[in-house]
């Protein structure tokens, strides 16, 4: 301590106790300017930036410091480099506890989980694209995003509605053909609905099937009308094909698994489970329906409820509504899960609602089979491991003025091993199946999206 | 004068907390076991009894009338029942008052009279009382006390509902170590909003989500610290609806799970049946159905469940908040 004076040369030290008081309120002012500084920069860097001045205007040198480092942790020394170094003890305290506070402030650093949600670079809403599309697009987009249009099916074909409308009112522009006109100012418009509204898979499928077709079609001038009219029953046939007999399909395929007196718990509705359940009342099936509900489907109950309204008033369909959080409570009782899915991966994982990992993972522990149904033209080239990668996971996310996060997740991804079967329009097969049975019957790897 | 003003005291609270429970005011399993406290303590001030066995006598009558007033809620009676074992301590301790004392033991062959009547047992016993009610008000507390042992540095923590005792506990870590927290918020009450909003104030990063997107957030979870209503028996849990679920995900993930329960938390009851009933209650699911479809409904059932059982093999570790008593078995 005694070394210091002999080492700046400073002026000969007045009396201890007045030099104490002098140094101790001096600390007190440095001390408070830099807790002041990190918390506007919030960063070391800031707090490194400052060291210059407070010793220039201090003129005891920071020699001691290695002699404190050694009393305190590694954490409260890195906040001491920074400070003038003391030879009084009182002083000492007065930065020990300057530096806990800095620690505490330093709230920098983020959030894992919040940086989980942010969302991605480029992907972010831009306003100024949508007076450059389509309005029949827009419409669509609106109603989708608001969820007027519910339902990945009639997602798709009120989309691939628009999009007819929109090639018959095509006018090829000058200096390009057709089909290269018409395929740019597609995609264009479709990357312009993107930001109004998040793409299901269905939807995306479907547009991507359409671009294929346009990009394959061959090059000649024939006349206008021809190609228009060739489009048009290309997407028509699309929709027949795909969508509405692959609902048939799996309602044919599902009634084999729905049998007398069954117990089957419900959730994630889509068409094609909903056109399974009235065909097998319709049938003469006497079953009992266990609806699984949270606070976000509340409107799906009512539709359910709607479509069974005679089958469950004459008791041929008895309903129960249990709320999610005791879908275990009644899983013991039930002899088989069934869900509706909403996009199916490579690795055998299947998108739904959010919440059907969950039930999958309950149904499983009680040894219940987890029934997916599922058309084939939502499988898709992706193998995401959880609901991450997603780009349609989460349209919206809402953070309140208390700055907690409350993300809202639509789906989830419900890993292969969970899953016992899923229903397709091909066939019933395991969910690993899938890929290689599609890539065989089409012969064309389906490309990456 | 005194004496029959103190009696009609006790019957008075008595007669308050039944019909509060049978009523279906229910409150904070605290709440309950500190006005059971009161109600005992006035029992013991009065001249009612005369000796251990009287005392014991009313306990237990008490114990099963507040339990008939509500099932579901068993704070009541694992307080009653545990101040039943304190009196037969008392009573030997101030028997063989100079020789050793000893716990009683399962295999004792000396039948214990407990109708002697002891002059300083009642002294005794409120002293007991007071113990007990120090040790309920302190719960929170002391469990918190050990949260530096079990939270690391930058962990993410789910927890699950809006419990008090893992408020007091997550707030303490976080004077210590930076911590982020997920809360569930569950049906049928969704109370997660308030704690996050408590949280948020002591500088704690908060996300809320979803019961359905517990499963999607498990991978990201370092722990799980929940609170419960009720430790059964067997080492099971009678928690909040969802609990079961949300730890199934945990097992399969590998995430270690906490509970933090008080003393009054602890009860005998086992979970009755091979399907593990427990003692539920149900409340009304308006958060599922709106009244508005009610013509719909006429055929169909709707359960909302408050309770969940949650076996034991699903918890990893219990954190208590006794220190001292040897009370409990």
């Amino acid at each position: 301590m005694l070394s210091e004076s002999k080492k700046s040369g400073s002026p000969p030290r007045p009396p201890p106790s007045e030099d104490i008081s002098r140094d101790d309120v001096r600390a007190q002012r440095e001390a408070k300017k830099l807790a002041k500084a990190a918390r506007k920069n919030k960063s070391f860097k800031g707090k490194l930036a400052n060291p210059p001045t407070s010793t220039s205007e201090n003129e005891h040198p920071v020699v001691p410091y290695p002699a404190q480092k050694s009393l305190k942790t590694g954490t409260t020394s890195r906040a001491l480099e920074v400070k003038p170094a003391e030879a009084n003890p009182s002083s000492q305290s007065v930065s020990i506890g300057v530096s806990a506070d800095l620690l505490k402030s330093d709230s920098s650093s983020p959030s894992v989980i919040h940086s989980l949600f942010k969302p991605k670079k480029g992907k972010e809403l831009a306003q100024s694209n949508v007076s450059k599309l389509y309005p029949p697009f827009y419409n669509v987009g609106l109603k989708v995003r608001n969820n007027v249009i519910r339902g990945a099916n009639s997602q798709c074909v009120k989309l691939l509605d628009a999009i007819k409308d929109y090639v018959r009112c095509y006018d090829v522009p000058p200096g390009t053909t057709f089909k290269h006109g018409l395929f740019a100012d597609l995609e264009g418009n479709m990357e312009n609905l993107k930001t109004v509204c998040s793409f299901s898979i269905s939807m995306s499928n479907a547009v991507q099937f359409l671009l294929f077709y346009l990009h394959n079609m061959p090059d000649d001038d024939g006349k206008v009308i021809d190609f228009k009219n060739e489009i048009l029953d290309v997407i028509d046939q699309y929709i027949v094909e795909k969508i509405e007999k692959a609902v048939e399909a799996i309602v044919l395929y599902g009634l084999e698994k729905i049998n007398e007196g069954d117990k089957i718990m419900v959730y994630s509705i889509t068409e094609a489970l909903m056109s399974l359940l009235v065909k097998a009342a319709e049938d003469g099936i006497s079953y009992e329906l266990i609806l699984i509900q949270t606070r976000e489907t509340k409107v799906e109950l009512a539709d359910v409820l709607e479509k069974l309204k005679k089958p469950t008033s004459d008791q041929t369909v008895r309903v129960s509504a249990v709320n999610f959080s005791s879908a275990l409570y009644k899983i013991r009782s039930c002899s088989k899960l069934l869900m509706g899915g909403h996009g199916l991966f490579t690795n055998g994982g299947v998108m739904a609602q959010s919440g059907s990992g969950q039930l999958a993972l309950v149904a499983d522990t009680y040894n219940k089979p987890v029934v997916f149904l599922c058309e084939t033209f939502k499988f898709c080239d992706r193998s995401p491991l959880d609901f991450l990668p997603l780009e349609e996971y989460m349209p919206e996310q809402f953070q309140t003025e208390d700055d907690f996060l409350e993300p809202k997740l639509i789906y989830d991804v419900t890993p292969s091993n969970l899953v016992t079967v899923v229903i397709t329009d091909i066939d019933m097969l395991p969910s690993n199946g899938l890929a290689a049975t599609l890539r065989v019957q089409e012969g064309s790897t389906p490309a990456k999206l | 004068m005194a004496n029959a003003s103190k009696e009609s005291q006790y019957i008075i609270l008595l007669q308050q907390l039944e019909i509060s429970l049978k009523r279906g005011r229910y409150v904070r399993s605290h709440e309950l076991a500190t006005r059971t406290l009161r109600l005992a303590e006035k029992y013991v001030q009065s001249d009612s009894w005369k000796n251990a066995e009287e005392v014991m006598q009313w306990l237990e009558n008490t114990a099963d009338r507040l339990t008939k007033a509500a099932v579901s809620e068993s704070a009541p009676s694992n307080v009653l029942k545990r101040l039943i074992k304190t009196v037969q301590e008392d009573f030997m301790t101030r028997k063989n008052q100079g020789r050793m004392h000893t716990i009683s033991r399962l295999d004792s062959d000396t039948k214990v009279d407990y109708s002697e009547e002891l002059p300083d047992l009642r002294s005794d016993i409120l002293g007991a009382i007071l113990d007990l009610s120090s040790e309920l008000e302190n719960g929170a507390e002391s469990i918190a006390e050990d949260a530096e042992k079990h939270i690391n540095a930058n962990e993410v923590i789910m927890t699950i509902g809006r419990s008090r005792t893992v408020e007091a506990f997550l707030k303490r870590a976080a004077k210590i170590n930076k911590l982020e927290v997920i809360i569930v918020k569950c049906g049928p009450f969704y109370q997660g909003k308030d704690l996050a909003k408590s949280l948020t104030k002591s500088k704690i990063k908060t996300t809320l989500i979803n019961d359905t997107a517990a499963f999607s957030m498990m991978s990201r979870v370092d722990k799980i610290v929940i609170g419960t209503h009720t430790v059964l028996a067997n080492g099971g849990l009678k928690a909040i609806a969802g609990c079961h679920q949300i730890l199934l995900t945990a097992k399969y993930f590998n995430v270690p799970v906490l509970v933090l329960a008080a003393s009054y938390k602890l009860s005998p009851e086992y979970p009755f049946s091979a399907e593990m009933k427990i003692t539920n209650r149900f409340v009304s699911p308006e958060e599922l159905i709106d009244y508005k479809d009610g013509d719909m409904i006429d055929n169909v059932q709707v359960y909302a469940p408050v309770f969940d059982y949650v076996p034991p093999e699903l918890v990893s570790l219990f954190i208590f908040n006794m220190y001292v008593s040897t009370t409990l078995n």
